[in-house]
């Protein structure tokens, strides 16, 4: 008759983390080190390459394409005009509350790349009051739609329908030598 | 009659002292992904001055490389070099140029010295990386564009912090 091993305690499982916390320690430190809490970005930023080639081709032949063109005034109205064709077509986005009307300005410019789909370039003419960080709004609003729509145009190299979110993400200032 | 002995069981005794060290990993792991989740894997390194504030932007490109530029609210920085003072959100008066408002005559003499000394190949090109304050008027960043176009540097990158 076999005799009956009684469990006397509940056996448990220790796993030694020291070394693992060993190592913590240590790459804590230099994590804390070479991160960087602010992250940063820069605007003029790589394009997709048929975008590149859409804007080297309006490069190429600006009297073919539309040419857009934003002028910020004293009181924060932004005028909006489209040249094409020889005829200019100019309407102007009002302030609100002393401050720029973004989402209009969005808004239109999402009308206008319905319109004109292979256009990928605007000129800026901000006033000089402007500060920095609406300037930088602007760019933020004509670069993509706020819906996030996007717009179908024909690659000029292949002849192909192709689709992007991008409204006009290359800017230029151009009352810079005025 | 002898007193009975109390009894008392036989516990082992313990030979050193057990730390719980589990609480500690699991805080040290959070730690850890978050500083993970914040390094910078940029190959370009931009530590902006304590008191200048960049605007935010949904841009999500990475930094290239480029002559770091910097306007704050009291100087204009090439590097680390101050080539003109700033007062009132305008460049000072000994820093303009008597003929040409638009021209900063220091500015434009150390780019172009900057541009013949570099081997950096995004320098050569003309790529400058603008740190400048939120706050600062066009008016000001369009004089530093102008001079950096005169002197060869047509391509102004805005550095912002992302939203």
């Amino acid at each position: 008759m076999g005799i009956k091993k009684f469990r006397t305690h509940y056996e448990e499982f220790e796993l030694d983390l020291t070394p693992l916390l060993a190592i913590i320690m240590k790459l804590v430190p230099v994590l804390v080190i070479s991160s960087s809490f602010l992250q940063l970005t820069q605007i003029d930023t790589e394009l997709p390459q048929i975008v590149k080639q859409a804007i080297e081709n309006q490069n190429q032949n600006p009297d073919k394409v539309a040419q857009i063109r934003l002028q910020v005034e004293d009181n924060k109205s932004i005028n909006v005009s489209v040249t094409k064709a020889g005829t200019t077509e100019t309407l102007s986005i009002a302030a609100e509350n002393n401050s720029l009307n973004l989402n209009a300005l969005n808004t239109q410019l999402v009308e206008i790349k319905k319109k004109n789909p292979e256009v990928f370039k605007i000129e800026l003419a901000p006033n000089d009051a402007l500060t920095y960080n609406e300037i930088v709004t602007i760019l933020d609003g004509s670069r993509k739609s706020n819906s996030n729509e996007e717009f179908t145009f024909v690659d000029p190299k292949t002849g192909n329908e192709v689709k992007t979110d991008f409204l006009f993400p290359e800017v230029v200032f151009n009352n810079i030598f005025q | 009659m002898a007193r009975r002995k109390r009894y008392t069981p036989q516990v082992p005794k313990k030979t050193g002292i057990m730390v719980n060290v589990t609480s500690l990993t699991d805080m040290f792991t959070v730690i850890l992904v978050f500083l993970l989740q914040t390094y910078n894997t940029s190959e370009v390194q931009i530590e902006p001055p304590k008191d200048l504030r960049v605007p935010t932007s949904l841009s999500e490109g990475v930094l290239t490389q480029g002559l770091e530029m910097t306007l704050s609210k009291d100087s204009l920085l090439l590097g680390k070099e101050v080539v003109a003072q700033i007062r009132d959100g305008d460049l000072a008066q000994n820093s303009k140029d008597s003929k040409d408002p638009n021209f900063i005559p220091a500015l434009f003499e150390s780019l172009e010295k900057t541009s013949k000394d570099s081997t950096v190949k995004a320098v050569k090109d003309g790529q400058i990386l603008l740190i400048a304050d939120r706050e600062l008027s066009y008016a000001i960043i369009k004089k530093v564009m102008y001079t950096a176009s005169m002197a060869g540097f047509p391509q102004v990158k805005l550095i912002t912090s992302s939203q």
